[in-house]
């Protein structure tokens, strides 16, 4: 693995790991009585509708996020672990390799916004994850470059480099 | 291009995703993958891109959007704070739809339900609004302006790896 690669996955894996944690622990601390669960829950109400129906429950109680957001944050939490490192060195491939990605999540909306299929709990969260899992090397490797701080004159300036070596 | 030249497109793109988030029903939006923080990021990127006379790599779109993100929160709080006064029944509307959530469920125990009651009802409930509003918004807003940022330089940077840098002009007057 190239230097930087590991530190960029685990600062990843751990501030994702810290939003999916936080989308997990305030049902359980509501459960519990606990009055910590309501900034939680206020914090990411101005990101997702948070409609019960439509979330994944713990303890008898909605997570802060709904079927898709959870599978977003825990598909880029797993990408940063585990994804492979490739990403497409053509720009018209990095182009169709996002759209790859976004593309189930897009069909899974627009088919429950046309009344054609109402989806599930399921489609909703698994076309999340994928969308999170395929872009987050996109992620590693803007953050691995980061980590090296080679001096800029000695940086190659590739927008992707490490694909094509 | 050195790091303080990166403050113009963070700015740029900070301003778009805090204003856009700030307004009331165009904010929802985020709701979308937090769609303003993106673009936003994406921007950034845009305007980076197009004044960078070297190629720019990804970790300078990623730490871009971390910037653009960070600028978003500033212009955020700076917006939302007279929008919360301007608008006054917002509290009040989230503190309901918060009490419809919980009275809809049927494992909340009462203590929870007479805590919400007793949090939503006192003068502190508008700060916690704000300050857990933006506890939040800044992790998310920089995550994912970074993921902007990145997406964005990707996707509009087309010079090709290790491309020689273009000749300076000539000096005026020569």
């Amino acid at each position: 693995m190239k230097p930087g690669y590991a530190t960029a996955r685990i600062l990843l894996a751990l501030s994702w790991g810290v939003v999916c944690v936080l989308t997990l622990a305030a049902p359980l601390a509501l459960a519990h009585g606990r009055a910590d669960a309501l900034p939680v829950y206020l914090g990411f109400s101005f990101f997702c509708h948070q409609s019960p129906e439509r979330s994944f429950a713990l303890a008898g109680l909605p997570l802060a996020v709904c079927h898709r957001c959870s599978g977003i944050y825990l598909g880029l939490f797993a990408g940063s672990l585990l994804a492979p490192l490739r990403f497409p060195g053509s720009l018209r491939g990095r182009r169709w390799w996002l759209l790859a990605a976004a593309l189930p999540a897009l069909i899974d909306f627009a088919l429950a916004r046309s009344g054609l299929w109402s989806g599930s709990a399921w489609s909703r969260a698994f076309s999340g994850m994928f969308l999170g899992y395929m872009i987050s090397p996109l992620l590693v490797r803007a953050l691995a470059e980061l980590v090296r701080r080679r001096p800029s004159g000695a940086r190659r300036h590739g927008t992707l480099e490490g694909e094509r070596s | 291009m050195n790091t303080e030249t990166m403050w113009k497109p963070a700015l740029g793109g900070g301003v778009l995703l805090g204003v856009l988030s700030a307004l009331p029903v165009i904010g929802a939006l985020n709701c979308f993958c937090c769609a303003w923080a993106i673009l936003g990021g994406g921007l950034a990127a845009h305007l980076y891109v197009k004044h960078s006379a070297a190629a720019v790599t990804l970790g300078r779109g990623a730490l871009l959007g971390a910037l653009t993100g960070a600028v978003g929160t500033a212009v955020y709080a700076l917006f939302s704070i007279p929008l919360h006064f301007l608008t006054g029944d917002a509290t009040a509307r989230i503190a309901e739809r918060m009490r419809e959530t919980l009275a809809g469920m049927p494992d909340v125990p009462p203590e929870t339900l007479e805590m919400l009651e007793a949090l939503t009802s006192s003068g502190n409930f508008p700060a916690l609004l704000l300050v857990s509003g933006l506890a939040v918004s800044l992790v998310l807003y920089c995550l994912f302006a970074m993921l902007g940022g990145a997406v964005g330089v990707a996707l509009l940077e087309k010079r090709p790896v290790g491309a020689p840098l273009p000749p300076a002009p000539p000096p005026a007057g020569e």
